[in-house]
């Protein structure tokens, strides 16, 4: 693992204040409010905490695939607020990436192509080639042609992490990536996780109730009843 | 990216695709056929009428015409045509139509002939010489007849020498009821076809420059000579224009049923697609795409798929028009030419027009999935509204309507129609599904729990029963319920109802053959007079056609009537108005009149009617009403005079009897033997003709209603396919709590089964109402309810959709339940 990347450095995302709160049967329901939080380039930021804290939530609101409803997130020093969902997608285009529990493969396409339509979409050159490279850094070499449902659940994890550093980002959310797997498989994708993270070097929030996990990340925020906090 | 790995991994395009493909087959059959149609219709309009203009008239074309033509310097062939009836040496005999030629003819296009049934054609270079008979391919096979052979017509016996392959001025021999024999106009005295009253046409084809025909036109149109018909190139056959136009317009109605149906498997493919692609579109815009990106993609996709399906049902309709246009061949003598492009572009306008109307509001929902879907998967596009769904669909079904239909009227109440239909079924279905919920049932599997999960999946089975109930109903409607009014109008026919007319008779002929027929028939034999005349004049106002609004009665006040004369009242002609008259006034010129025709041009008792009869006026007052029962097969007229007016008309005789079918051939060969010039009418032959003409459109609309049905087999399988999630899940929530393979089986075949025999019930049920209503109020013939239908119709259906359900849902089962499970955490 490199060292750690402390505040000092580029700040990729800030929020101030985020909060988010949705319409429920019994009124209004507050999934999260008042977090504060900045990711500079490279660090490593783990984000735990129970079921139904606000974990993804967090998550969400921080990537911009959902609107706040109050504070500011900062991305790529490019307020989120008041932009709408095709500025938020261009903006992340090629600069940031996601692994999630449930993989998100297009069923309809194999591994490579679940690969190369990341980069085509991100403009990278030659992206079939880009995306047999990757998939052989997860060691998938042979598997290029499978569809996901020829995959193991392992398996299509590391097919997600080769779409996400494929794209070489500056930031990538990963939201319980093991949350799908057995233990002795989810120790192995973390490994190629964190292995491909020190290699690019890219800024990684991780969402996970594992405290091992937790334990190998720069800094550990807690979500706990829709309250952000520094620390265990 | 790949659109056939697409269509086979994504079972949705498949059924858009199959959709598409039915859409498109069944328009471009129809588009296809009648663009064959009209294009030898226009492109041989000289050879349709077979000279550059025709004139015709019943009663000869007068001296003042005569001089007209000389005047103008046109070339002339004349030409008369009549029914006849031809005798072979081994005394079997068949209508005819025979056509007397002279030198010259054609004055265009050309008479083909051949030396042998099926030889060779080639153009012939004249016409059939004094002393020779020229024949159609269909007398000879109906006779058993070879060139060489002899034939009777009239006082004419002479050999066959050429078999006609075409005629140029037959073009589409539309309800061609009897076969062509032409001979020279040399003969035509000598055959003693011909006499005062026969019913024969003659013309006269004429060619010349374009302003002495304008000069001809103008001169008749203002002559106004009585029963004259001038024909050009523009108004060439427009008989059979009207006709085929017609038919082209209902087979393109017919079709519009199966877009109709197709339609509705694309909105339902499509809903489950979009719900398909919601993940995908949310993980594409995650890692950047924007909205009109991922909405790009899908439509790009849709767009192949689209292309594709037309190419493959423009294939299946070009090799289907070919079936249609043998089922209808008949009506043609000739070959009709290839086909040009238009029905391509109208049947890639259909596939887009079904896209685009009953897909879009669905396709647009993309737009709408949130991102966060990726983190929170039971977010997704909220449901198109349903009036975006059903407004757009209207519109699009709306569209082709009217283009099929070019008349707003007619394609609002097809609509009209074909909605009530749709809703009539889903309201029969929804109606079914709300017993089967509230039906008392304590078993939860097997059987059972398949035919309530019909209920359960009440939106999806709606459109299930509705959509191949839709599809059934046109199928039944049309094949068991047509096919028993025309049994039942056959059965209707009185067992001594008459088999035979004979027409043409001379007044000179009539004791001979009174006398002779008395001897062979075992009933009365009546002779009636028979006058044509047309109506000039109602109460002293002269009658113009262009006065009526309605098509009939200007039909009616245009064309010739048959006139004849009765003493006493027949008491199958009961009379409605009026009085029938007396013996006191049969010196009177007294007319009773059929019912619907006075209604139609406005005839009321005591109105006096004037009928121009041979060129000279004659008067009459009308004495009654009477109601006539057409099909009676008894000899029937709409105006009958008091006998001393009619005697001062020039007249033939007609009669009609029932003989015993072993001597009616041996009867006939006498009569026209002993009396040439008769006509005799063999009212079998003349059913079965009908018959032929009817089973053959009818077939021709059979095929565009299959697609009908094979679209409502789509939207049967994407309705299924809609519902496999769901369903697939049951399944293993069975399975895993304990249910064998076969319960959960049998629980699915039930639920198709139960879907099958539902909409072959109410298809039936309403196949059965609707024949009734037609059968009694349009056709006026009674006809016994087929209860087998609602018996045959649900049986067939289910073990059908049992069978199709099966094969779209058969995944079910072959998935280990734990995947199934696993796959919904």
């Amino acid at each position: 693992m490199t060292e750690p990347v402390g505040k000092s450095k580029d700040i990729l995302l800030q929020a101030s204040g985020l909060a988010k709160t949705v319409v429920a049967p019994g009124g209004e329901l507050c999934l999260l409010s008042g977090a504060d939080l900045t990711v500079s380039t490279g660090e490593v930021v783990a984000v735990v905490g129970p079921s139904g804290a606000g974990k993804s939530t967090l998550l969400g609101l921080l990537a911009g695939l959902d609107a706040a409803s109050a504070g500011d997130v900062q991305l790529f020093g490019q307020s989120l607020i008041g932009m709408d969902e095709d500025e938020r997608a261009k903006l992340r285009r090629g600069r940031v990436a996601f692994v999630f529990q449930n993989f998100q493969l297009l069923p309809g396409l194999n591994a490579q192509e679940n690969v190369q339509w990341a980069l085509e979409l991100a403009d990278i050159p030659s992206p079939s080639d880009a995306a047999r490279t990757a998939l052989g850094q997860v060691g998938l070499s042979e598997r290029v042609h499978h569809y996901p449902s020829q995959l193991s659940g392992g398996e299509q994890q590391r097919v997600a992490l080769a779409r996400a550093f494929a794209l070489s980002p500056q930031l990538l959310f990963a939201d319980e990536p093991t949350g799908n797997l057995d233990q002795a498989t989810g120790e192995l994708v973390m490994e190629v996780l964190f292995e491909l993270r020190d290699r690019i070097g890219c800024a990684l929030v991780l969402v996970t109730h594992d405290m091992a996990l937790a334990a190998r990340c720069d800094r550990r925020l807690t979500v706990r009843d829709g309250q952000l906090s520094e620390g265990a | 990216m790949n659109i056939w790995r697409e269509l086979r991994r994504a079972g949705e395009l498949r059924v858009v695709a199959a959709a598409l493909v039915v859409a498109v087959a069944a328009v471009s059959t129809i588009g296809f056929f009648t663009d064959r149609v009209q294009s030898a219709l226009n492109t041989r309009a000289t050879d349709l009428i077979g000279a550059d203009m025709v004139l015709s008239s019943t009663s000869g074309i007068n001296a003042d015409v005569t001089q007209k033509l000389e005047e103008l310097q046109l070339q002339q062939v004349k030409l008369v045509q009549f029914p006849s009836v031809a005798l072979t040496e081994d005394d079997d005999s068949s209508l005819i139509a025979v056509k007397v030629v002279a030198e010259g003819y054609p004055l265009r296009g050309e008479l083909q002939i051949s030396d042998s049934l099926g030889g060779t054609a080639r153009v012939a270079d004249g016409v059939p010489p004094p002393g020779e008979f020229w024949v159609g391919g269909r007398l000879l096979s109906e006779l058993g007849l070879q060139v060489g052979d002899k034939l009777q017509v009239g006082e004419l016996l002479h050999p066959i020498t050429r078999v006609i392959q075409y005629e140029s001025d037959r073009g589409g021999s539309l309800f061609q009821v009897a076969p062509r024999v032409m001979f020279n106009n040399a003969d035509l005295e000598a055959s003693g076809l011909i006499g005062p009253g026969s019913r024969v046409r003659h013309s006269m084809q004429l060619m010349g420059e374009p302003e002495d025909l304008q000069t001809l036109r103008d001169w008749v149109e203002a002559q106004e000579i009585a029963g004259l018909r001038l024909q050009g190139l523009s108004d060439a056959r427009p008989e059979i224009r009207n006709a085929l136009d017609r038919v082209g317009r209902f087979l393109g109605l017919a079709a519009m049923l199966t877009v109709l149906v197709a339609g509705a498997a694309v909105t339902v493919a499509l809903q489950g697609l979009v719900q398909r692609e919601s993940d995908a579109a949310a993980i594409k815009r995650c890692f950047g795409a924007t909205q009109a990106e991922v909405l790009g993609q899908l439509f790009h996709r849709l767009g192949l798929v689209c292309l594709s399906a037309s190419v493959i049902g423009l294939l299946i309709g070009f090799g289907m028009q070919a079936v249609v246009a043998s089922a209808i061949g008949q009506w043609f003598d000739a070959d009709l030419p290839a086909p040009g492009w238009t029905p391509v572009f109208a049947g890639l306008a259909t596939a887009l027009i079904t896209l685009v109307g009953f897909g879009l509001p669905s396709v647009l929902r993309i737009r709408q999935v949130p991102v966060v879907r990726v983190l929170r998967r039971e977010l997704g596009a909220p449901p198109a509204a349903a009036w975006l769904v059903g407004g757009a669909a209207l519109v699009a079904l709306a569209l082709l309507l009217l283009w099929q239909a070019r008349n707003v009227l007619l394609a609002g109440l097809v609509l009209f129609a074909m909605l009530a239909a749709v809703l009539l079924l889903a309201l029969c279905s929804w109606f079914a599904a709300y017993l089967a919920r509230h039906w008392p049932n304590k078993l939860r599997s097997g059987v059972p729990f398949g035919a309530a999960a019909l209920a359960r999946r009440q939106g999806a089975g709606l459109l299930q029963v509705s959509a191949f109930g839709l599809g059934l109903l046109a199928l039944l409607l049309l094949t068991v319920v047509g096919g028993d009014l025309l049994e039942n109008w056959q059965r209707e026919l009185p067992q001594d109802a008459p088999n035979m007319f004979l027409i043409n008779i001379q007044p000179e002929q009539r004791d001979g053959i009174e006398q002779k027929l008395k001897e062979a028939s075992t009933g009365p034999i009546d002779l009636y007079p028979m006058s044509r005349g047309r109506l000039v004049s109602i109460n002293k106002t002269l009658v113009d056609p262009e006065n009526y609004v309605d098509g009939r009665a200007q039909n009616l006040a245009r064309r010739e009537w048959n006139i004849s004369s009765l003493a006493q009242h027949r008491e199958d002609n009961p009379i409605v108005a009026g009085e029938w008259w007396t013996e006191e006034q049969l010196d009177q010129p007294l007319f009773s009149v059929e019912r619907e025709i006075a209604g139609n041009l406005g005839i009321e008792v005591g109105d006096s009617l004037t009928y121009r009869i041979a060129g000279e006026d004659y008067s009459g007052v009308v004495g009654s009403l009477r109601e006539v029962t057409w099909d009676s097969f008894k000899p029937n007229f709409f105006l009958v005079a008091t006998p001393s007016w009619q005697a001062q008309l020039p007249a033939t005789y007609m009669t009609s009897l029932r003989l015993p079918e072993a001597s009616q051939g041996a009867l006939i060969a006498s009569l026209v033997r002993e009396f040439p010039g008769i006509t005799a009418l063999d009212v079998r032959a003349v059913i079965a003709q009908v018959r032929s003409l009817l089973d053959s459109g009818s077939a021709a609309v059979r095929y565009t209603l299959a697609f009908t049905l094979l679209a409502g087999v789509v939207v049967l399988i994407a309705a299924v396919q809609a519902s496999a999630g769901e369903r697939r899940r049951e399944a293993a929530l069975q399975r895993a709590l304990g249910a064998s393979r076969a319960e959960v089986r049998n629980a699915l075949l039930a639920e198709f089964a139960a879907l099958g025999a539902l909409a072959g019930l109410l298809a039936a049920a309403v196949a059965v109402v609707v024949g009734q209503l037609v059968s009694r109020f349009v056709f006026e013939v009674s006809m016994p309810i087929d209860w087998s239908l609602l018996l045959i119709a649900p049986l067939v259906a289910a073990v059908g959709v049992a069978a199709a359900g099966w094969f779209a849902a058969r995944s079910v089962l072959q998935t280990p339940p734990v995947r199934v499970l696993n796959s919904e955490m």
